[in-house]
């Protein structure tokens, strides 16, 4: 099947704080688990929320997405969640573990339910660090040398 | 097959519009973007080739900057995209556009590799991703 011809990807950073920390692991566990992420009371960072939508664009239609429908998602529907808040009681539902992995696909579920037009969502990329991304493509397998790789 | 990329920089005004919308449609569709502005674009243009034996390159990057600079960037660079380039005279400059015209710029240009994707990047936050027709 031939995907979407043009990709348009739009970002935004959020800054908020979070812990790994898994309410049903033992203290020891979780520092085996997460590391230095596991401080119980906390840490943050500044994370960048990228945004991948496909769409097929033409004269009539000129743009994948509105880019009134991109800002309502960052600002309306993610930013409540994610911007100056503390992942693990504010993002929902309760008992969220906010690792990379988990919001990523968080945000998958959230932006796709929040769609309105035309148009599909091809990736979910977070970036936590310098030294540390997440992507989610929705299950499907990326495309190598594309914005889903 | 080796992927090779290059980035090239262009800087340019343009405004969101499409004739034949209303100001209000225009206003709604493009928001703030619907009054002349500008940027300094980003392009990156990545080839699909595979290696000289010799050289280990698939093309020499100097002749891939001449095509490049050539075909877009003295089309594009310090221009009003709307008003200069005949191709935005009646289509909205969007940088979804924008990578769709690139591509047509260079498809089939570059003698052994074939064009694989044009990335445009409209600012920090936004860029637009083109793989041709197929």
């Amino acid at each position: 099947m031939m995907g979407p011809l043009t990709h348009l990807t739009i970002a935004r950073e959020y800054d908020a704080a979070h812990t790994l920390w898994h309410p049903s692991f033992t203290r020891e566990e979780n520092y085996r688990a997460f590391g230095e992420c596991a401080n119980p009371a906390g840490h943050g960072h500044r994370f960048r929320v990228e945004l991948t939508f496909g769409a097929r664009v033409s004269a009539e239609r000129p743009y994948v997405i509105r880019r009134e429908s991109v800002r309502r998602l960052f600002d309306d529907v993610l930013a409540p969640r994610i911007d100056r808040t503390n992942l693990n009681t504010d993002f929902g539902p309760d008992g969220f573990l906010p690792t990379g992995e988990n919001l990523v696909r968080a945000i998958w579920s959230i932006v796709e339910g929040s769609l309105d037009e035309d148009v599909s969502l091809v990736r979910v990329r977070v970036v936590e660090t310098r030294k540390n991304s997440f992507s989610y493509t929705g299950g499907r397998r990326p495309t190598p040398g594309t914005a889903t790789d | 097959m080796v992927y090779l990329t290059r980035k090239l920089y262009f800087s340019a005004a343009h405004r969101l519009h499409v004739e034949g919308m209303s100001e209000d449609e225009n206003r709604r569709v493009f928001g703030e973007c619907a009054r002349l502005h500008g940027h300094n674009y980003v392009l990156e243009v990545t080839f699909a080739g595979e290696p000289d034996e010799r050289t280990g390159m698939i093309i020499h990057l100097s002749d891939l900057d001449a095509i490049v600079r050539d075909r877009v960037i003295r089309e594009l660079d310090h221009r009003n995209i709307d008003e200069d380039v005949a191709e935005f005279k009646n289509a909205a400059s969007t940088v979804e556009m924008l990578a769709r015209y690139v591509w047509r710029r260079l498809d089939g240009a570059v003698p052994g590799a074939a064009l694989h994707r044009v990335r445009i990047w409209e600012d920090p936050e936004s860029f637009a991703d083109y793989y041709g027709e197929a």
